[in-house]
């Protein structure tokens, strides 16, 4: 008969049920991230009919001006904080104004090229002026001090990603549910011609999704920079696993943005933990492949079929 | 209240409509009828603005001011609604912000409270889905939203497109009541309809429009005793008439 260590054996279970939770709880932090990106993506997506492959490009833009307002101009974290927050809004806009906007009776194709070729002068717009080099992010968070939740502990940083971006999502939601401009931005994704009947003046509400995408993504970036320091590539790997959170959850669903970044972050972390840190960041392009044979909708997305 | 003048429309190279010129009195219901392709959205459309740079030619007058080149979002701020044909809800939105769209430009918070009562008055049915999602609404609830979103932008001229389409003969009959009763609450409607019978009803007055051009127009009571009218919108055929053979000659002509 099999003698078990009853001691031992819960401990094990307590040592791998404290460790899940650990990894959860991390995942979701940086899910969290992935989160915002696929947002700013998904709210494009929605109104514009574009996928933003510039999404990424744009956050690291705004986080090296909110680099550049902390060491340069020295000003105090929170100014540069929000400054950079109202500068990444003007500057997600204008680039719709000037960039997306004058394409008359665009393809949705020659739209997505734009976006590539946005990305490309903002990655060479960023080498030029800030240096290729990899810089420091100052924070006034630390990496190093962690608040203990029982087993689970977080750190600073983590800590306040969690916290920022559940703000940043609750504020979006209200958003989209609660004001006029919000819902009319939904109702411009459904059916443009008939919303502009309403009065809507579209082409400002496509400047406005533009805006705040640009700002989830100044945020995100504000967020990780601490983590992955700063440089014209700090956002290459977090958009493509924003691109795969949003697959996830289903291009054309703000939820699903949510669902999918949080449980790629968990999904990834998983994988490192109990598999190998090497796969970690190919769950990604799993996901999207697996997302795509098998429910091509995503998690909460709907295909919603246009009656002509 | 609105004038239109001669106008032409065109997709691309086709031609849509071809000189037509009519007229909507202030307080009146006005019928425009004719069978399908004849144009009569596309001059609903030419109306509020849709068809960019449309009138190729012509003018639309509006209470003095000249609707052409003016884009939808400041047509409907002058105070006309275009109700299209078909449910075109927003389907993701509920019932409630669908209603609320249509009351995007207003800011008069209890004009828009009263008229929602008002809509719910008439629609009560909507009045118990308010926080369902509307693309789960069946299709004669979404015709009676799209009409009901319309009204709640309080419009001076509200044009209609084919509102009864898809409804149960019961809600046709009420659809055209409604209409009446809102026109008798002070709102001017140019209505668009296939039902021809129950347009001439409520309306005042009718255009007849074939192929892009208006080919007769009367009081609704008179085009309802029309035997044209009859024989090919009514679809009451007038046995034994002298003019059978020119009729005939004429539906022709029409199809
Ligand atoms: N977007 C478009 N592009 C090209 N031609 C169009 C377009 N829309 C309408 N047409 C054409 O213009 C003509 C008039 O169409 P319209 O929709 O105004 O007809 P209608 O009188 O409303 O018909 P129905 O009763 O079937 O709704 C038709 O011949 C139609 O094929
Ligand atoms: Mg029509």
């Amino acid at each position: 008969m099999h003698i078990s260590h009853p001691a031992r054996r819960t401990s094990d279970l307590a040592l791998f049920k404290a460790m899940l939770a650990q990894l959860i709880v991390s995942g979701l932090a940086t899910g969290s991230l992935y989160a915002l990106l696929a947002l700013g993506l998904v709210i494009v997506y929605k109104t514009s009919n574009v996928l933003n492959f510039a999404q990424g490009e744009m956050a690291m833009v705004s986080t090296f001006v909110a680099f550049t307002f902390l060491e340069t101009l020295q000003m105090p974290y929170l100014w540069a904080f929000l400054l950079a927050i109202v500068a990444s809004f003007l500057f997600g806009a204008a680039i719709e104004v000037a960039l997306l906007r004058p394409a008359t009776n665009p393809t949705p194709l020659g739209l997505i090229i734009v976006t590539l070729g946005v990305q490309q002068v903002l990655y060479g717009a960023a080498g030029w002026i800030w240096g290729y080099d990899t810089k420091t992010f100052p924070s006034p968070l630390s990496d190093t001090k962690i608040y203990r939740l029982g087993r689970v502990v977080l750190s600073e940083v983590n800590l306040w990603i969690l916290t920022a971006s559940i703000i940043l999502m609750v504020a979006l939601l209200l958003f989209f549910r609660y004001t006029r401009v919000g819902v009319a931005m939904r109702a411009i994704s459904q059916n443009p011609t008939t919303a502009r009947l309403m009065g809507t003046r579209t082409p400002w509400v496509l400047s406005l999704t533009w805006a705040i995408a640009s700002v989830l993504g100044a945020v995100a970036g504000m967020l990780i920079a601490p983590i992955t320091f700063l440089d014209p590539n700090m956002m290459l790997n977090p958009l493509l696993k924003a691109f795969a959170a949003a697959t996830l959850g289903g291009m054309n669903s703000l939820a699903g943005a949510v669902v999918g970044g949080g449980s790629l972050g968990i999904l990834e972390n998983l994988v490192g933990g109990y598999l190998t840190p090497e796969l970690k960041d190919s769950v990604a392009f799993f996901v999207i492949i697996l997302v795509l044979c098998l429910r091509p909708s995503g998690l909460m997305g709907r295909h919603y079929r246009r009656r002509v | 209240m609105l004038r239109i003048s001669n106008i032409e429309t065109s997709y691309g190279p086709i031609r849509a409509i071809n000189g037509v010129s009519l007229e909507v009195p202030e307080g009146r219901i006005v019928t425009l009828l004719g069978g399908n392709g004849a144009g009569k959205s596309t001059i609903l459309k030419t109306i509020s603005g849709l068809l960019e740079d449309q009138p190729d030619k012509g003018t639309i007058e509006f209470m003095g001011t000249r609707l052409n080149g003016l884009d939808p979002e400041q047509i409907v701020r002058l105070g006309i609604t275009h109700v299209q044909e078909g449910r075109t809800i927003f389907e993701e939105l509920t019932v409630e912000e669908n209603l609320l769209m249509g009351a995007y430009v207003r800011r008069d918070v209890h004009g828009v409270q009263r008229d929602r009562a008002r809509v719910l008055g008439h629609f009560p049915v909507l009045g118990q889905r308010l926080n369902q999602r509307a693309g789960t609404l069946s299709g004669g609830e979404q015709q009676m939203l799209v009409i009901g979103r319309g009204l709640m932008a309080h419009p001076r001229l509200m044009l209609l497109d084919e509102p009864s389409l898809g409804l149960a003969p019961a809600m046709v009959k009420e659809i055209f009541q409604i209409i009446k009763t809102i026109n008798e609450e002070g709102t001017t409607i140019l209505l668009v309809e296939q039902n021809a019978r129950m347009a001439l009803q409520v309306a005042h007055y009718g255009y007849l429009l074939e192929a892009g051009r208006i080919v007769l127009s009367d009081d609704a009571r008179a085009l309802s005793e029309n035997e044209d009218v009859r024989d090919a919108y009514l679809g009451i055929a007038v046995e034994g008439s002298p003019k059978g053979f020119k009729r005939y000659k004429k539906k022709k002509r029409w199809r």
